[in-house]
């Protein structure tokens, strides 16, 4: 299997109040194809990715937006699947390509989230869940009664939720892109206010405008990052209907296929950017990726073996706590993370991993 | 004829109150009275408070739900048996849809059922209840539901406010297993203008000292002495007494001019603790005396709604009152007992909110 | 919400009202989503009714415990817009433990 990382762009995460859902898309785009050196003609296929741009900015069919950016304008499809909309566009894409229907494809995710108030935009989020049986949630709460759950099985912490908290906005100091260049000490975390016990505000990941782009081809080129493998699972979409709340089985599954499919180990990765939508997030999600034992993340997070020099290096952007998590745009601003990582030689293998909502959808990707 | 001579009356029935209280000291502190004054007055130490999620319809739904649990405890009673509803409130939350239409769908009530909800201010619940006989004997419903509750409404201020408060008591009616009978009822109304609320308004005006002889005690002394007539019966012949409780005071007064003794009215009179739950509050102080009376024991009843009218009603129980009543939990005095207090603070953004 | 969900909704009350259960995890939730801001803070719980579970809001800003016995009662649901019906929801009660 030959799947090539040609090019790729994300642009700045924030609240960018001078930039539209368009830009966004624009922005990403253009950087892409200008980052790939090759003529845009040469996209077959356009997957586009954005969780709620009817709630947010009242446009829908942002395939037809998309394609409008070309001259040729390439068939063009959106995907969406929560917060997981990047990495299932990143999917849809890769089975073009692998099926031979397509050579070359672009995946650009974006989300502009900020034209709205935030009890309005928690909404537009719960919308992930289980509207009828998951009446009253948010996403907040669905994280963290997965945190209750942890804590009280495995002792997991204030201290250790925090921990991955403080070495995200750490590893985001390095990062121009991201959303915060600010760092938070323990005790700053542990005491910011409370949201839905026990997370607190800095245990959550922030409401981001942003847009990144990838472009997957087939053909064999030189000196460009690959995927090696991926793999998608599901689960139920409410949390009652789920049966075990300490691991997100869905994660567990995608991990195993798409370490199968690029015939390697979770020990062998070096760098993986996580779904930390929450700390909690990330914790559930270093264990359920095998890298460290059920009910051992928190500890391990604690003891910065998921830092930088660590034993695997979790979320070294940042993570969606400290770069941003412009929903739609997230699972591919993954990815490209990993590729700029990976051509400026400082890592060989890295693992992305998107979810959507509660842990329903997972996406896992391994490149190198 | 207000005489009954067929078997009818009270199979099960059941309480709901709410949330919170407020004592009568928090609202003459924040309306800068002197403590005592207005709490001595009226008799009542405290009034409950509905929550933000609470009103007329999840109110009855409770109440009701106890009832039909009550019931099944007896035999095989199902909510599917009852085949008419009435509820009475000056608090319905529409003015066009029944209260009873949702209560109906939240208990599984049959789509086979006959149901409207009622209006005359605090005796729109026992108006139901007369009703619900009404049904029994003339076989139109094998058993009839009829629930009283409010969640009252005063204006800030206005000495209607250290009294206004809510609650719902259901009864199910039927003609078999009797808990309590019925022995005789009747009514009296006039075009009498002591209280009213007129459509849009968010709080109900009064006569101030209007609502007393003319009104209340009027049709509740004319109301009562009738059927104490019609059933040759003097107020010795009873045990116990219930008298509409807009205040601690009134009741009192009115049980006194009919020859009734406070032993006789004090085991209903839970206005003290509770408040004047309007549609509520006779059906509520009925179930209170049903939740200790032994078995033989005779009932007097008058209700009074504002606008004017009274009805009252003659119940006895049966031997199967006490013997139930070692089945079930949570009575009315238990649900007292479980109200927890809030401050005017509180009490004052709960009642905001509820009129915006 | 619109008449024809409600009435798709409310057909599933019967089957819960009235029936205990017992809290498996709970959360406080204080920043609520713009549908439910007036019962902030309120508890959301995953609950057990016999082998059913189902994720229910608390009464009031009644805060559960994992381990708590509640009942399930009907109560107001949120405030939508002043065209649609009035909500009601199912939402689950402490019950005291004799």
């Amino acid at each position: 299997m030959q799947i090539t990382i040609a090019g790729h762009h994300t642009t700045k995460v924030g609240e960018l109040w001078e930039k539209g859902l368009a830009d966004l898309f624009q922005e990403a785009i253009g950087g892409s194809v200008k980052n790939a050196g090759i003529d845009s003609r040469q996209i077959d296929q356009v997957f586009v990715a954005s969780k709620a741009p009817g709630e947010f900015n009242n446009q829908l069919h942002l395939n037809a937006l998309v394609s409008q950016f070309f001259n040729h304008f390439p068939p063009s499809m959106r995907v969406e699947g929560a917060c997981a909309s990047g990495g299932l566009a990143l999917l849809a894409a890769e089975q073009a390509i692998l099926s031979g229907y397509c050579q070359t494809a672009l995946v650009v995710g974006a989300e502009k989230m900020t034209d709205t108030t935030a009890s309005n935009a928690t909404r537009i989020l719960a919308m992930a869940a289980n509207h009828d049986a998951e009446n009253g949630s948010t996403f907040p709460g669905l994280y963290a009664l997965l945190a209750q759950v942890h804590t009280e099985k495995f002792k997991t912490s204030r201290e250790m939720l925090s921990a991955v908290a403080v070495k995200n906005h750490t590893h985001a100091l390095e990062n121009p892109l991201a959303q915060f260049h600010r760092e938070f000490t323990l005790d700053q975390v542990s005491q910011s206010p409370l949201v839905a016990d026990p997370l607190r505000l800095l245990d959550c990941s922030p409401i981001s405008d942003g847009a990144s782009a990838v472009i997957l081809t087939g053909r064999k080129m030189k000196n460009k990052p690959k995927i090696l493998g991926f793999g998608h699972a599901q689960d139920a979409l409410d949390l009652a209907s789920r049966k075990d709340l300490t691991t997100l089985r869905a994660t567990v599954q995608a991990a195993q296929k798409s370490y199968q499919m690029a015939d390697v180990r979770p020990d062998q990765i070096q760098l993986a950017e996580v779904h930390d939508c929450f700390t909690i997030a990330e914790i559930l999600a270093i264990e359920d990726l095998g890298f460290f034992d059920k009910g051992m993340g928190g500890r391990a997070t604690l003891n910065h073996e998921t830092k930088l020099n660590g034993k695997v290096v979790i979320n070294l952007s940042g993570g969606l706590k400290a770069f941003g998590h412009p929903i739609g745009a997230t699972g591919i601003k993954q990815v490209v993370y990993l590729a700029q990582q990976i051509e400026d030689e400082r890592y060989k293998l890295g693992l992305a991993h998107n979810v959507g909502g509660s842990g329903a959808t997972a996406v896992v990707h391994v490149v190198g | 004829m207000p005489v009954i001579n067929k078997p009818v009356g009270i199979v099960a029935y059941g309480t709901e109150l709410p949330s919170w209280s407020l004592s009568i000291k928090e609202l003459e502190m924040a309306h800068n009275k002197e403590i005592g004054t207005v709490s001595n007055s009226l008799l009542v130490e405290q009034k409950t408070v509905p929550d933000f999620d609470e009103d007329t319809i999840t109110l009855s739904t409770s109440a009701a739900w106890q009832a039909l649990a009550r019931a099944g405890i007896t035999k095989n009673f199902g909510s599917k048996k009852i085949s008419a509803l009435f509820v009475g409130s000056e608090s319905h939350p529409y003015a066009v849809k029944p209260s009873g239409s949702v209560v109906a769908g939240a208990l599984g009530l049959p789509e086979e059922l006959a149901m409207a909800d009622l209006q005359f201010a605090c005796k729109a619940g026992t108006q139901g209840m007369q009703i619900c006989a009404s049904y029994i004997l003339s076989d139109f419903a094998k058993y009839a539901l009829a629930i009283g509750a409010d969640v009252a409404q005063a204006k800030p201020g206005d000495a209607l406010e250290y009294t206004a408060a809510a609650g719902a008591a259901a009864f199910i009616f039927g003609s078999t297993n009797l808990l309590v009978k019925l022995l005789a009822t009747s009514s009296v109304a006039s075009d009498t203008p002591d209280f009213w609320r007129k459509s849009g308004e968010d709080f109900p005006h009064h006569g101030g000292r209007f609502t007393g002889k003319p009104a209340y005690f009027y049709h509740v002394i004319k109301s009562s002495k009738m059927l104490l007539k019609e059933m040759k019966l003097k107020a010795e012949d009873f045990d116990y007494c219930v008298f509409h409780t807009p205040n601690g005071k009134f009741p009192l007064q009115a049980a006194k001019q009919l020859g009734f003794s406070s032993k006789q009215l004090k085991p209903g009179l839970i206005v003290k603790k509770v408040g004047n739950t309007y549609a509520g509050s006779v059906p509520l102080a009925l179930a209170a005396i049903l939740d200790q009376a032994p078995a033989g024991k005779k009932i007097f009843v008058t209700a009074y709604g504002s606008g004017a009218g009274a009805d009252s009603f003659v119940f006895e129980t049966t031997d199967n009152l006490p013997k139930q009543r070692k089945k079930w939990q949570d009575f009315t005095l238990d649900k007292i007992k479980n109200l927890q207090p809030i401050s005017y603070q509180q009490y004052a953004r709960l009642t905001k909110d509820r009129y915006h | 919400m619109h008449p024809a969900k409600y009435t798709r909704l409310n057909k599933q009350w019967k089957s819960f009202l009235g029936k205990t259960g017992q809290v498996v995890v709970s959360t406080y939730i204080r920043v609520a989503g713009s549908e439910h801001l007036r019962a902030a803070p309120y508890s959301l719980a995953i609950v057990a009714f016999g082998k059913n579970r189902k994720e229910l809001m608390g009464v009031g800003h009644q805060r559960l415990e994992i381990g708590d016995k509640v009942r399930c009662v009907l109560r107001k649901g949120s405030k939508k817009n002043d065209s649609d019906p009035l909500e009601y929801q199912l939402k689950v009660k402490k019950v005291k433990q004799a």
